[in-house]
């Protein structure tokens, strides 16, 4: 998770899509739909992203221990294929006191299922997952 | 081992000697934070770098695993060629690693039908860290325990060649107290969503601790329905009455070292075997048969350790073949040489049965995971689930009718019978009819059977149907224990090495090590990387050698284990337990004694 800066503080999203071969074959693509900063007085913004790249170690940490919370998927499960990885980086201001993001997760085995989960993170000196809803 | 030479600044087992379960809980944590393996200073994270394919190679999937040199996580490939599965994977600073994963493809991809994954812990440790660096359990981990080994001391009245783990060798005694034991019980104990049921007590020897049926009551006070002590038996050979005292204790079955049927194969514990069965007879102590497989050393007597094990079943009730892990730098021509994987055993065995027992009748450890699912279904609790990865291990049953062996799968469809099972649960948790489902249920179980092959003894009255329908439909765990009874079950697990590491069967293990810092290790790393968990947190609590013998006043020597082989042969019963297995005359008292010694036990 990324570190609290009292300047600056970012929220990473990720972009997966490879093929799952353990139990079964499947391929699977994990996109973030919406990303928004909760404030103090509960009103919801929309963040704006600031930049894509490339996942560092920390960030295959990062999203691991979101895919195991959320799908119970681990970075060697997605490694099982050839895995297509992107960061997208969120700038979130000083008064957000709490991010939701909302992700899209798609499976594909003999038929498609889509399944959406709101996560919800909440900053302290590090952003922490605390909450998954599954939305339909 | 910078970080324990450190980490003994500030642990020191001896001042632990009086401590209480509740000492053990609030310093562990601590301890445990000290323990856990470091990137940079203990490895490094190479997964960026892709593996390497080759022509005429057929990729199955991408995997993570471990250089066999610096311990650094790397991508590996796992492929087929020539009809058998290799892994392959290159660390950037030493080189590329080929190894066989499996040695027949045909057999690979039947077994990859099986896999069931499992739903993982509810009360994980952080993933602070990669896998395997960060064992603990974490919340990767896919499996629960379905056995948890407890290593209850270092010491060992053997010392075999192969062995760095016995205390002379390691420089230390590693035998935590018996207030320390019900710590780590405990931890295993408090697992959600599923406490651990049942435990293996192993050393080292653990028959040479004199607290040992202490040991087994503790494991059965705090919960555990299945004990099983891991052992060489040579001391039950002796002291009959402590086989009946380790069962009167709670002790389930013995799980014993037995590497072939004849002195050269089986140094071990060969002479006294006949000795350990008789004692166990007494106590009514079960005993599942443990060889080690090593090809080019006791291959050829896989089919004779079956048929042993048959002659005996009215006191052994499986044997579990293990296929050798090779431990520390081994060149890979010799690598080569002793490497035997799961479908390599299985075919030997049907070679060495006349095909009584054949490749097909073996399944992988998850295949039986339908039954768990349908118990879960029914009492709405979740239940102990083997959704071990499937190239881990394999099982199979097998009857005894006259001179005939008979594989439980030739006379039920199992495959059938399995899937069947796993429709019915998943009918009962949309919530299907009970009883309209028992009743499609039971049909299947009737359709499944061909009466025509069934053992005698269970087709009489249509008992096999029965046992049957009181295992599956009213889970009666009674009528599964005369199952096995009726039975001897064939197993194999094949622990991994450095070589054949691969991370995904270490995320889905069911066999966990706990540790005194209280931690469940999964077996494949415990062993597999001794530096970062077996090793390092048994020095962390061990007391060196001429301490304990201070303490204790003891001498380490004296446990060494001097064998009579006159005494031992002699006499029928030695002649009686091997008869129809070996030639017994043909082996001399002195090529006995050369067997002995060559392996390391002195004879008088």
């Amino acid at each position: 998770m990324n570190k609290k800066n009292f300047k600056e503080l970012y929220f990473n999203s990720y972009f997966v899509a490879t093929q799952l071969t353990i139990p079964q074959k499947e391929n699977i693509v994990i996109r973030p739909l919406s990303v928004k900063g909760v404030t103090e007085e509960h009103e919801e913004i929309e963040l704006t992203k600031i930049a894509e790249s490339d996942l560092t170690l920390d960030d295959y940490l990062d999203l691991e221990a979101r895919l195991v919370k959320t799908i119970f998927v681990t970075l060697t499960d997605i490694f099982h294929g050839t895995p297509r990885l992107r960061k997208y980086v969120y700038k979130v201001p000083p008064s957000i006191t709490e991010i939701i993001e909302v992700i899209e997760v798609r499976r594909e085995n003999n038929e498609e299922k889509i399944t959406r989960y709101k996560l919800v993170y909440n900053i302290t000196t590090i952003i922490n997952l605390v909450k998954v809803i599954r939305l339909n | 081992m910078k970080s324990l030479e450190h980490l003994r600044l500030t642990l020191d087992y001896k001042s632990m000697l009086s401590y209480k379960v509740k000492d053990f809980e609030s310093l562990m944590p601590q301890i445990r934070k000290e323990l856990l393996p470091r990137p940079d200073r203990d490895y490094k994270i190479f997964i960026s770098l892709e593996p390497l394919e080759r022509e005429g190679e057929r990729v199955i999937e991408y995997t993570f695993s471990l250089c066999p040199e610096c311990r650094s996580l790397l991508r590996a490939v796992i492929y087929e060629k020539e009809g058998k599965i290799f892994i392959r994977k290159k660390c950037p600073e030493h080189g590329e690693f080929e190894e066989v994963y499996w040695g027949d493809s045909e057999l690979y991809y039947k077994f990859r039908r099986w896999q069931y994954d499992g739903k993982g812990i509810k009360n994980p440790l952080s993933t602070e860290f990669f896998c395997p660096y960060n064992c603990g359990l974490c919340m990767r981990h896919k499996s629960h325990p379905a056995l948890i080994n407890l290593v209850a001391t270092n010491r060992c009245d053997l010392s075999c060649w192969y062995c760095f783990f016995f205390a002379e060798r390691a420089g230390y005694v590693y035998e935590p107290t018996l207030e320390h034991i019900r710590y780590m019980i405990r931890v295993a104990r408090r697992l959600q969503p599923l406490p651990a049921k049942a435990i293996q007590i192993t050393g080292g020897e653990p028959l040479l601790r004199d607290d040992i049926v202490e040991i087994v009551k503790i494991a059965k006070e705090e919960g555990m329905t299945h004990v099983q002590v891991n052992t060489n038996g040579i001391r039950l050979a002796f002291e009959p009455d402590l086989a009946i005292k380790l069962r009167e204790a709670g002790t389930n079955v013995l799980y014993l070292s037995f590497d072939g049927v004849s002195p050269i194969t089986n140094p071990k514990n060969h002479w006294e075997i006949p000795y350990i069965l008789e004692s166990c007879r007494k106590a009514h102590l079960g005993i599942v048969l443990v060889p080690t497989v090593i090809k080019g050393y006791n291959d050829h007597e896989l089919g004779d350790i079956i048929k042993f094990g048959i002659k005996h079943m009215d006191i052994i009730r499986g044997v579990n073949f293990q296929p050798v892990s090779i431990t520390g730098r081994v060149p890979r021509a010799e690598r080569e040489a002793l490497r035997i994987t799961i479908p390599e055993a299985i075919k030997k065995i049907e070679e060495q049965t006349d095909s009584q027992i054949s490749s097909e009748d073996w399944y992988p450890v998850p295949f039986v995971v339908p039954i768990s699912h349908f118990v879960e279904a029914i009492t709405k609790k979740p239940q102990i689930s083997f959704t071990t990865h499937f190239a881990c291990g394999a099982a199979t049953y097998v009857f005894k009718e006259k001179d005939e062996i008979i594989p439980i799968t030739r006379f039920i469809d199992v495959e059938n019978l399995f899937l069947q099972i796993e429709k019915t649960s998943r009918e009962l948790e949309r919530g299907a009819n009970k009883y309209i489902t028992y009743l499609r249920l039971f049909k299947t179980l009737y359709s499944s059977i061909k009466w025509s092959k069934v053992p005698s003894r269970l087709r009489s009255r249509r008992k096999l149907l029965k046992l049957l329908f009181n295992i599956f439909i009213r889970h009666d765990y009674e009528a599964l224990g005369e199952f096995h009874y009726k039975t001897l079950f064939l197993g194999m697990m094949h622990f991994m090495d450095l070589y054949n590491h691969d991370i995904s069967r270490v995320q889905r293990c069911c066999i966990h090590y706990v540790t005194p810092d209280g931690r469940l290790v999964p077996f494949c790393t415990f062993n597999v990387i001794p530096e970062f968990y077996r090793d390092r947190i048994q020095k962390a609590f061990g007391i060196p050698i001429k301490e304990w013998e201070k303490i204790t006043g003891k001498r380490i020597i004296n446990y060494k284990y001097r064998r009579n082989i006159e005494k031992l042969v002699e006499g029928d019963l030695y002649r009686a337990c091997y008869s129809g297995i070996i030639d017994i005359d043909s082996i001399s008292i002195s090529e006995h004694k050369k067997y002995s010694r060559k392996f390391g036990v002195p004879t008088i």
